[in-house]
């Protein structure tokens, strides 16, 4: 009496199964076309959406013969992508990466080593960066500072300082990302130190300050962090500068903290291993190329670092509070630091989270 | 069989409820993925903008098929897996079978990532290249440990039935297990079926170690994405693939129905259902 | 199938032997085990043990080469305050949630097998069909449901729970409220299809017999229909222990899971190490655990 139910239900799930089965013959073929002779294809791990809208057409259209395949970076750990480069040598030829995430490749020996001369457009990336980022083409830098949620804060925090200080006032309305760097180097500036510190004193100073204000916040929040500021669930939010032009809202202000704004320089890096390396490197020189940097920038809102590229990016980025640079506060690059160091740091954070 | 009729209870009120328990984030995610307004914010009005997108990029097309044939391949080794071990666990002494049950529950104990880390360690130990696979083999693992759980449950309440049946008949062991056995197993085998290939198919955590430069499944993409904030296109690709699993799974059940039907008028119907 | 023989319950253990003797019944049943004992151990025994070994000795976080040191300091910094407390939490929230899942899952898989025809079958997809929307995606919109101005949050007022615009994001109430929403068609599908099962003539039988409703809910009903809410329980606790997403996205990251801090040393740190001592640790609880009640698990495999 219910079998027909019952055997429509069984059916269903088989023949489900089948069509994934055939699928997966059709994904078959579409493998085996790689690494013939006379083109190559570029294998690029990036966060989806974090290049120019049209930029890999426009790529293979001027270069026939050239693919460019991106492959989505799905956790943010510097250890997953450290373990995914390191179990698949030889497969990719380029990866998304922020300084830290870089050096750490490279004292892994994940990463091939890159020629400046290479990517003639180089040059149009200020020497600093260049200096600071030589594992390959420095693209954006990112950093936080204090978002406010003007209808309810009148007076704002001027520093990292006043924003420990003055917890209080925003008891549970303040949200903080969910990066156990960007947390430490605020609270150690907070402090008046240096946020790349190795002093294990300074370090303990700045778990206690965390400590003390972990009550007060709304959340660690991993992404969405204007979210709650818009909301008006939160009244303080300490915002990746994208984040804030992202959101592109006048009911929250930016500040620019005194001590400086700690971030990332990030950029693209060639990996050990990679078989197209002249294919990657041309591809990496048209990145770089000002109209296509532009387009990079206006999709992704990064902080930009070419001035050439100006005239083509958006009046709205442009002009953006948080991603210009500051005069009265320096941007401040995180580092990687040595092993020690960072196995602590890590500790102190899961003690903070733990509490 | 009409003696019982069903009545409005506090079961029925709770299903009801359980029903909008699970939709209504289901809603807010469809209504999302609808908002023009970028950031989600705000209301920015309808705007099939960000449908079109998800359909239109051959990556996310791409992904889909490769975490169909995933799921799909998967599903079918662990079910298959599952069937043979519950029946022949029944028979064994209760030492093994009890071991069989605690590397069971193991695989659905372990954080996922555990056993995925440590496949990969062991698949690197053997110098084998990572690919479409290895992902496979993870999610074998724990859909496997689920379908198992399932079959067993429904397997415990017929097994004398089945064994009884199968000796009045004085059938073969295949033919009791084709004639008896499976159709009696068919409701546990289609609900772990059904929870195997969701389960693979949304699983994001195995695949990121396990698959290769060559395999991108949808989740990992939508991962990827959400990690700069959750945006109405994500919320489009996830809509978009619901239907299209709804569709199919529609498709074939109607289909199954008309073949039911017709076959049921061409014998005499025995039952009043 | 009769009636009679369905209902009646076959006897304990001792399965019926057939022809071919005890010894071919039990090739057969060898065989039968074989690919799923083969798979098992090639693909998960032989990893974690593997992953045992890494757990007594140190990564080099950098290049992945591990060196083994044949140290106990894995486990040593497990029995620090901030991981058992992240055990134990994990734990807490576990129970909770499962017993909420049979608490509202049972009444629902009732109420579904009741239902006859298309209807049933709708439910029953109706239950599974949130699954195939993003997981990510779909504990995300739960972050806006339980906003201050979020629709859950709406309701509760409404119903006088709670006061007008109360924060319930970032709290153990709204991990809570992920961990049922994520797992409750685990607890809803294994219940129902030990309900199905269920003849109705046994109910018939129960009510011929004068018992009440409730007396043939709770002494026909409920036990018959014990093996599916075990495996529903099952399904729902051993998995949401290790769980770790819906805590990060609903929890705001305030409090440690194991599931966490055991991800975190794969996904983030490199330490390989570390995190298969966590590993190991919660298997050992496992093991702990099914060992103590391997009684009442053994009595119900006969008595199902």
């Amino acid at each position: 009496m219910r079998r027909p139910s019952l055997r429509k239900l069984g059916s269903v799930a088989g023949v489900l199964a089948m069509t994934a089965v055939v699928a997966a013959c059709g994904g078959g073929d579409g493998d085996g076309k790689a690494g013939s002779a006379d083109s190559a294809t570029v294998s690029f791990l990036n966060y989806p959406g974090w290049i120019g809208e049209t930029e890999i057409a426009d790529f293979q259209k001027a270069n026939s013969g050239i693919t460019v395949k991106e492959t989505a970076i799905a956790e943010g750990g510097s250890a997953a992508l450290a373990s995914q480069l390191a179990q698949n040598k030889g497969t990719y030829d380029l990866v998304l990466a922020g300084n830290v995430t870089a050096k750490r490749l490279d004292q892994g020996k994940l990463l091939a080593k890159f020629d400046p001369a290479s990517v003639p457009n180089l040059a149009k990336i200020p020497q600093e960066y260049r200096d600071a980022y030589p594992w390959g083409v420095p693209t954006n830098t990112g950093k936080v500072g204090i978002a406010y949620n003007k209808e309810l804060v009148t007076d704002p925090p001027k520093s990292w300082k006043e924003l420990f200080d003055r917890a209080d006032e925003f008891k549970g309305k303040i949200v903080f990302p969910d990066y156990d760097r960007d947390v430490i180097s605020i609270a150690l500036l907070a402090l008046g130190y240096d946020l790349n510190s190795t002093d294990a004193g300074q370090l303990a100073e700045a778990e206690k300050l965390i400590l003390a204000i972990k009550p007060k916040l709304l959340a660690f929040a991993s992404s969405d962090q204007d979210k709650p500021l818009l909301s008006g669930s939160a009244a303080i939010a300490v915002l990746y500068d994208y984040t804030y032009a992202g959101a592109g809202s006048d009911k929250i202000a930016w500040v620019s903290p005194t001590e400086g704004t700690p971030g990332y320089i990030e950029g693209v890096v060639p990996v050990a291993g990679g078989k197209h390396g002249d294919a990657a490197a041309k591809f990496l020189d048209f990145h770089l190329d000002p109209v296509n940097y532009a387009g990079f920038i206006n999709t992704t809102g990064a902080s930009f670092l070419m001035k050439e590229a100006e005239s083509g990016i958006d009046e709205k980025i442009l002009d953006n509070v948080a991603l210009k640079p500051s005069d009265t506060s320096p941007f401040l690059a995180e580092q990687f630091l040595d092993p020690k160091t960072e196995e602590a740091r890590n500790a102190m954070w899961q003690r903070i989270k733990a509490s | 069989m009409k003696r019982r009729r069903p009545r409005l209870s506090l079961p029925h009120v709770l299903l009801v409820a359980v029903l909008v328990f699970f939709y209504v984030p289901i809603g807010k995610v469809v209504v999302n993925a609808f908002n023009a307004d970028a950031s989600l914010n705000t209301w920015g009005g309808a705007t099939l903008h960000w449908f079109r997108a998800a359909l239109g990029s051959e990556r996310v097309r791409d992904d889909f098929l490769t975490s169909a044939a995933i799921a799909g391949l998967s599903t079918v080794i662990a079910v298959v897996l599952s069937i043979t071990a519950v029946m022949g666990a029944a028979r064994l002494s209760q030492g093994s079978r009890r071991r069989l049950q605690t590397l069971t529950y193991a695989r659905m104990m372990l954080p996922e990532v555990v056993i995925a880390v440590g496949l990969l360690l062991l698949i690197r130990k053997l110098g084998l290249n990572l690919g479409m696979w290895s992902v496979v083999a993870g999610h074998v693992i724990f859909c496997s440990a689920y379908a198992t759980l399932v079959i067993q449950a429904r397997f415990a309440t017929l097994k004398g039935t089945y064994d009884e049946a199968a000796a009045d008949l004085g059938a073969t062991p295949w033919r009791a297990f084709t004639r008896v056995l499976l159709p009696m197993l068919l409701p546990a085998v289609a609900i772990s079926s059904l929870l195997s290939f969701t389960f693979s198919f949304d699983d994001v955590v195995s695949t990121v170690f396990l698959a290769g430069s060559e395999t991108e499944t949808l989740p990992i993409l939508i991962l990827g994405m959400s990690r700069q904030g959750v945006s109405p296109d994500v919320n489009a690709i996830a809509v978009s693939f619901m239907a299209v699993t709804m569709l199919a799974l529609a498709l074939f059940a109607l289909a199954t129905w008309w073949r039911t039907r017709s076959a049921a008028q061409g014998t005499a119907r025995k039952d009043p259902r | 199938m009769t009636v009679l023989k369905t209902g009646r319950r076959p006897a304990p253990s001792a399965p019926t032997e057939r022809r071919g003797g005890p010894r071919a019944e039990r090739w057969r049943a060898r065989l039968l085990v074989a690919p799923m004992s083969l798979y098992v151990v090639l693909f998960f025994v032989a990893p974690l043990i593997l992953l045992l070994v890494y757990s007594l000795g140190r990564i080099d976080v950098l290049t992945f080469e591990v060196s083994f040191g044949w140290t106990l300091d894995n486990y040593r910094a497990l029995v620090d305050g901030v991981y058992v407390g992240a055990i134990v939490r994990s734990l807490v929230l576990t129970v909770t949630a499962t017993a909420a899942c049979v608490v509202i899952g049972f009444p629902v898989a009732l109420a579904i097998s009741r239902l006859r025809g298309p209807l049933r079958t709708l439910c029953l997809v109706g239950v599974v069909v949130p699954y195939w929307i993003s997981f990510v995606v779909r504990t995300y919109a739960w972050l806006d449901l339980l906003a201050p101005n979020g629709l859950a949050n709406k309701f509760l007022t409404a119903l006088h729970l709670i006061p007008d615009g109360t924060e319930l994001r970032y709290s153990t109430f709204a991990i809570g409220v992920g961990m049922v929403y994520g797992y409750l068609p685990l607890m809803i599908l294994p219940i129902y299809v030990a309900l199905e099962r269920i003849d109705p003539a046994m109910i018939e039988a129960g009510h011929d017999l004068g018992l009440g409703r409730t007396k043939v809910f709770w002494k026909i009903i409920v036990p018959l229909a014990m093996p599916g809410t075990i495996a529903g329980a099952l399904l729902v606790g051993i998995p949401a222990t290790g769980e770790y997403t819906i805590p990060a996205i609903l929890g705001g990251q305030k409090t440690l899971m194991a599931g966490n801090v055991a991800a975190d040393q794969f996904l983030g740190t490199g330490n390989f190490p570390f995190g298969a001592a966590i590993g190991s640790a919660l298997m050992g609880i496992m093991l702990a655990v099914m060992f103590a009640s391997r009684r009442r698990l053994d009595r119900l495999e006969d008595i199902a």
